[in-house]
């Protein structure tokens, strides 16, 4: 499990979970079983990169490009860390 | 207002088992929602802002439109949960489930040995379950597998786990039993002791941690032993709308047990209007029904005051702050129950409600 949430990894969603728009409140849930993890804006943002085959140091480099910080990799590894903790998800 | 977040389906109170802890209610009618019904529903609480649906009962498979429904479900993109015995079930009706849109089984075991498992259940269903939990994982569905703990089970913790990981289980949920129903009949059977507690969240704890990142471990103290209440459904009619199998809508699947409230059905007014302003939902919403010792305590926010249905069947006033509270003026009936060194056997449910009427005549060897 540790080594899922190194930079070099290339972690993907659980195919149990399900990213969906919550219309009614307005906001990103990462729907799994029997609750929902609601999503900020950066949360979402990590989300999306996941499952396209690129590492979580590529995926915080250009988070951190987009949002003109000096590095988001601590912030990256923080959050896949709690959501790999919960099993939604999976090294590629 | 908050809207609900997750709509627990009741599709029926039927069950072929029998476990002694069962919380349903003790007797019933048989009537329940028809298919085009329950589709309504569906809708109109994705409409209201459900996200979460837990298709249970009773038993949820004994709905022949069971496939039906789990597909009206994703096609308003609800994750479909289903809370299930696993019996009767076959590979190709799960099959079945899954194409429609099936996300997630929680399955329940009775205990961690067949010979234990299906006492409980008073009926052989162990090693159709563990054959149930296999296809769960081989058709690529979260798989939940469920014990609920009581006297008779607990100092098998350590087992279930083991058995639950074998099985590949992506949560392990560890629920003490809800003394409401047939389980607060039996109470005196079925509450552990201090002792059996105090091992067996030993035993959870170091599983957590050593299950971490693999499998979820979720553990459910019995609130009979814990000094708080439980924050029940996370506060009355606040993020879960039940639907009882005849259409009722409730804020929790026991409060129909609660006399003097008058509940609504759904099909008779739209559930959005349900759900606002109904008075049987209304009754206990929010803190303005609250008095002391709730009113001016800083838990209230947590807990909301505790079970209102505990509230009532233990002090005869729903209104009362939950005597699993140890600031509730009639606490000393919980330490009483627990106090109750009892000897009792733990007796099956019935099946039928006319064994009910009759008084303890067994049914159905």
């Amino acid at each position: 499990m540790d080594s899922m949430i190194q930079l070099e990894a290339r972690p993907r969603l659980s195919a149990r979970t399900r990213l969906r728009h919550d219309r009614v409140r307005d906001r990103w849930l990462l729907l799994v079983p029997e609750r929902g993890v609601v999503l900020n804006a950066s949360a979402l943002a990590i989300v999306r990169c996941l499952g396209h085959g690129k590492t979580l140091g590529e995926i915080a480099a250009s988070l951190a490009e987009e949002a003109g910080q000096p590095s988001v990799a601590d912030q990256v590894i923080a959050f896949v860390g709690r959501l790999a903790v919960r099993g939604y998800i999976e090294a590629a | 207002m908050e809207a609900p977040d997750t709509l627990i389906a009741e599709l029926t109170y039927r069950c072929p088992l029998r476990c002694g802890y069962c919380s349903n209610p003790v007797s019933y009618h048989s009537q329940s929602l028809a298919t085009d019904a329950w589709v309504n529903v569906l809708a109109e609480a994705e409409a209201l802002g459900v996200l979460q649906l837990h298709l249970t009962g009773g038993e949820p498979l004994l709905r022949e439109d069971l496939e039906e429904l789990v597909a009206a479900a994703r096609a308003r993109d609800l994750y479909v949960n289903l809370i299930t015995s696993g019996v009767p079930l076959t590979r190709a009706r799960l099959s079945a489930l899954a194409s429609a849109g099936l996300d997630h089984v929680q399955l329940s075991i009775q205990a961690a040995d067949a010979s234990t498992s299906d006492a409980i259940a008073g009926t052989p269903s162990f090693a159709e379950k563990l054959a149930v939990a296999g296809w769960v994982k081989a058709l690529g569905l979260a798989l939940t597998i469920n014990f609920v703990l009581h006297r008779r089970n607990i100092d098998d913790v350590d087992s279930m786990l083991t058995l639950a990981e074998s099985l590949r289980a992506d949560r392990i949920e560890l629920a003490n039993t809800q003394y409401l129903g047939w389980a607060l009949l039996h109470r005196d059977a079925l509450l552990p002791t201090e002792t059996q507690l105090a091992r067996a969240r030993a035993a959870l704890v170091s599983a957590k941690v050593r299950l971490a990142g693999r499998i979820d471990v979720v553990f459910v103290l019995p609130d009979y032993f814990a000094g708080r209440p439980r924050a029940c459904m996370d506060g009355w009619a606040r993020r879960y709308v039940v639907i009882a199998p005849d259409g009722r809508v409730l804020p929790c699947q026991a409060a129909h047990s609660i006399p003097g409230l008058e509940w609504e059905r759904v099909g008779e007014r739209p559930l959005a209007d349900i759900w606002r302003d109904s008075p049987a939902l209304s009754r206990f919403r929010g803190e303005d029904w609250m008095s002391e010792p709730c009113r001016s305590c800083e838990e209230r926010t947590r807990d909301f005051g505790g079970c209102r249905c505990q509230a009532f069947h233990l002090t005869g006033d729903a209104a009362l702050t939950d005597p699993a509270c140890d600031r509730s003026p009639h606490h000393e009936k919980i330490l009483l129950a627990r106090g109750h060194a009892a000897t009792t056997e733990l007796r099956h449910r019935h099946l039928q409600l006319l064994d009910t009427i009759l008084g303890g005549r067994r049914s159905a060897y």
